[in-house]
């Protein structure tokens, strides 16, 4: 992702209320990198999104704070 | 066997070690695993598998195999329906795409490793079966295979798919080479870290592809009805996992797929795919009736998804006071046959034990003519750290410092970030750490020449994952709990034990039942250790629902509200009448009369205590320098479990992967020849510990409490397997002074590295 973002890999953004308006507002400034988590509005399988802390479930409608700090990692799997 | 901190006085049932109710039938050979499924008509199914690791599929001819007498049905790739473009993986199958799942199943256009599916046939019995595959004629053009992830990255490297398929994982992944992924992790400034190191210690490593040698082989029988529903009986971790699966590559509904996890003889997460299934569910519904296919020994090494072998190169400096400033790390990693190796994984832990500031990590996902790689018990964990915990160990020798001592300085503390910036909670490596500088082991004498002692610190995760639980209370006072994860290891009954802690009722008055796909919604599959902690906090959630309901009866039969009822203990009592209480059992007799059986039925996905934990290993060798045989006359392992449920499966969990491990540090490899087939595809030639190989292992239970768990646990059943190989080599280089970098530490490579320190030839 860090492709979008000129190589940084922290970056702030406005984040709404939902995932879903922190994703568009990433976008606005990334032009691009919203693909890279959504796929037909849908959180990518192979993302796992953490907010605060969280491995969180709800997809794009996970609630936000204003100043939530949300990861996004490759899943991992295990055995 | 001691543990670190102490147990509340609350619990009753947590922390206790009760019969397993599984365990009776396990001993005396009741218990129904995949292979003792008898069903009324079944035919039996036959695989054939290509002799080559790299081909193109010319033709494939089985008029001659119809013709077999008893023959009732042939399947190859073109039996399968067209899959949409877009097919990725499933969370389950992270580590592959569905279309290359289906590939897998049955090759399409190319084979790509010796023991690839090309056809199979059912037939009435299986002796006709193998007859009718000998007749069934492939025309192959033989291609030159890949068989190690370096050779995979050469630029005139044979490619082995000529389009490949990036999607499952190109958010995270991009494309680097016709055979190979690439993932990047860096933070600060690798170059600025690297000057202000005082030591710095670089090596190269290279481990093998090994198995993780289940005992039961995979087994399935597929009845497909006249309307196209299914039933599956199959040894899987995952029955949803494996529901779905088939769902996708067959384009068949789900709610018309019904899978019945059989007992299962081990997994370690090499039964998280389906190999044998599609094609059983062709032949069922092209012979009209039941179809068996068990795989053998040798197709289960072959044929399966073994762990990765791995080229690492790994370099760290620290300062001469202790403090590790740089780490960078090249992992290439191979996939075999498809994408998916656990290289993210491996990226994301090699150093996650420590706090460096500077770090830069490249992973890489390599394809080469193997059969496709799938989790081995802390997938990717245990190859990186193999690297980088002997260059910790290298570099505290070099500095002059005790290895657990510089460990202390630098491991991870709560609110420390990891190499994604995602901030630690709350952790135990401290206290591991702590467990070995202060275990009998670590300071005993060893006595006698060529021994040593080596320790390594281990870091895995424990996974979530959609959890379900229904507990039904019966009018007697005991309770029905169905939970949807296949029982690998004992977790139907700590997950029994989370729901009976919770209902306050004894162990022995609760049944735990693993259902299947039609009994209980979508479960995740056993595997990431995730079960006990995952499906036991859905147990736990379902009983506090029971406990609400029968709270809600108990005010109805006392003309009261709920808000005058409280439960302690498992006794339901009016908050202002002393002398109207109910135990479990007496409230239960009165459900049917006063408006019938009470049930909690939970769905969940835990969000918190998903995480991290930490295990190490302290490890005796003695060489034998005439020989190069390792033996190891004591070894113990050491685990931050959270709490541990069942104390004696918690201890075996710990024994088991370090068993497992031993085995891949000493003795297990697959061998391969000029042709890329392997070699020693039995157990007699792929050689795993048995109990006379090991000592008994030690164990020490480090509990700190997950927080975000009702009862504090974190997964045990991985990473125990993660610091042994390391702990033996820094162990080695103790007893004769070398560096072993490549696994396994078998005796004709020990006796290599001796005589090149020596001189010899």
């Amino acid at each position: 992702m860090r492709k979008f973002t000129g190589g940084q890999s922290k970056v702030t953004v406005e984040s709404g209320t939902t995932l879903r308006d922190l994703m568009d507002n990433l976008e606005k400034r990334y032009p691009g990198i919203r693909d890279m988590v959504v796929h037909e509005e849908l959180v990518r399988e192979e993302i796992a999104v953490f907010v605060d802390g969280e491995n969180i479930h709800q997809g794009l409608f996970q609630p936000v704070l204003e100043n939530s700090e949300v990861h996004f990692l490759p899943m991992l799997a295990g055995g | 066997m001691t543990s670190t901190a102490d147990r509340p006085a609350k619990y009753k049932v947590v922390g206790t070690s009760p019969i397993r109710p599984d365990g009776m039938d396990k001993v005396t050979g009741r218990a129904i695993f995949g292979d003792d499924i008898r069903v009324p008509g079944v035919i039996y199914g036959k695989v054939l598998r290509s002799p080559h690791a790299h081909a193109k599929i010319k033709r494939i001819d089985v008029s001659a195999a119809l013709k077999v007498p008893g023959v009732r049905a042939v399947a190859t790739h073109g039996d399968f329906p067209p899959i949409p473009a877009a097919m990725v993986a499933k969370g389950d199958a992270a580590y592959m795409s569905l279309r290359d799942l289906r590939n897998n199943a049955l090759a399409s256009d190319k084979v790509l490793y010796k023991g690839h599916s090309v056809a199979a046939i059912a037939a009435d019995n299986p002796h006709v079966a193998e007859e009718a595959l000998s007749k069934i004629v492939v025309e192959y053009e033989v291609l030159k295979p890949v068989m190690d992830a370096p050779s995979g990255l050469k630029a005139d490297a044979p490619v082995i798919h000529e389009k490949l398929n990036t999607i499952s994982f190109g958010a995270a992944l991009e494309k680097s080479h016709p055979n190979a992924l690439h993932i990047e992790m860096k933070i600060g400034d690798i170059e600025q870290g690297f000057k202000m190191a005082d030591v710095i210690v670089e090596r190269e490593f290279n481990t093998r592809t090994i198995h993780q040698g289940y005992i039961e082989p995979q087994s399935c029988t597929v009845d497909v009805a006249p309307d196209g529903s299914m039933t599956v009986w199959s040894t899987t971790q995952g029955a949803f996992a494996y529901r779905d699966q088939l769902s996708r590559i067959l384009q068949i509904p789900q709610h018309k797929i019904k899978v019945i996890p059989t007992e299962i003889g081990g997994g370690f997460g090499g039964k998280e795919v389906a190999y044998i299934e599609p094609a059983a569910a062709v032949l069922s519904r092209k012979a009209g009736r039941p179809v068996r296919i068990a795989m053998s020994r040798a197709d289960v090494l072959q044929a399966t998804g073994p762990a990765c072998g791995s080229y690492m190169k790994v370099k760290m400096g620290a300062t001469k006071d202790g403090r590790m400033v740089a780490a960078q790390a090249y992992l290439a990693f191979e996939a075999g046959a498809y994408p998916g190796a656990p290289v993210v994984g491996a990226t994301g832990l090699i150093f996650g034990r420590y706090t460096i500031p500077h770090q830069s990590i490249d992973g890489y996902d390599v394809i080469v003519n193997k059969p496709k790689t799938q989790p081995y018990r802390a997938p990717g964990a245990t190859q990186a750290h193999f690297s980088a915990e002997t260059v910790v160990d290298e570099l505290a020798e070099k500095i002059g410092m005790d290895p657990v001592e510089f460990r202390m300085i630098n491991v991870v503390k709560e609110g420390d970030r990891n190499v994604q910036g995602v901030p630690y909670p709350k952790i135990g490596a401290v206290e591991v750490l702590s467990a070995i500088r202060n275990h009998p082991h670590y300071k005993a004498p060893l006595g006698g020449p060529n021994r040593g002692r080596g320790i390594a610190l281990g870091l895995w995760r424990n996974g979530g994952g959609m959890s379900t639980c229904i507990i039904t209370v019966n009018s007697d006072g005991t309770v029905t709990m169905v939970t949807g994860s296949p029982d690998l290891s004992g977790t139907r009954t700590s997950i029994g034990m989370q729901a009976a802690e919770t209902l306050g009722i004894p162990f022995e008055d609760v049944k735990p039942i693993v259902g299947d796909t039609e009994s209980i919604p979508y479960t995740m599959g056993s595997w990431g250790s995730s079960t006990t902690f995952g499906r036991g906090y859905a147990a736990h959630e379902a009983a506090v629902e029971v406990n609400k309901k029968m709270a809600a009866r108990a005010a109805q039969i006392w003309g009261t509200s709920a808000d005058n009822v409280q439960f302690k203990e498992g006794v339901y009592s009016h908050k202002s009448d002393p002398n109207l209480k109910f135990t479990f059992k007496q409230l239960a007799e009165k459900l049917n009369a006063t408006g019938g059986p009470i049930q909690g039925s939970v769905v969940i996905d835990p969000t918190k205590g998903v995480g991290l934990a930490f295990a190490a290993c302290i490890v005796d060798v003695e060489v034998d320098t005439e020989t190069g045989k390792i033996q190891t006359p004591r070894v113990t392992v050491i685990q931050d479990v959270g709490v541990a449920i069942h104390h004696d499966i918690v201890v075996g969990q710990m024994q088991g992967g370090t068993v497992q491990a031993l085995g891949w540090a000493l003795n297990e490899e697959y061998w391969f020849d000029s042709e890329g087939r392997m070699a020693n595809s039995s157990l007699l030639d792929y050689r795993m510990p048995t109990a006379l190989d090991v000592p008994m292992i030690d164990t020490m239970i480090v509990e700190v409490p997950n927080p975000g768990h009702p009862y504090g646990v974190r997964g045990v059943g991985e990473n125990s397997i993660v610091a042994p190989p390391a702990a033996v080599a820094n162990a080695v280089y103790k007893a004769i002074g070398v560096r072993m970098t490549d696994l396994p530490l078998s005796p004709g490579s020990v006796l290599n590295a001796l005589w090149k320190k020596q001189g010899k030839k």
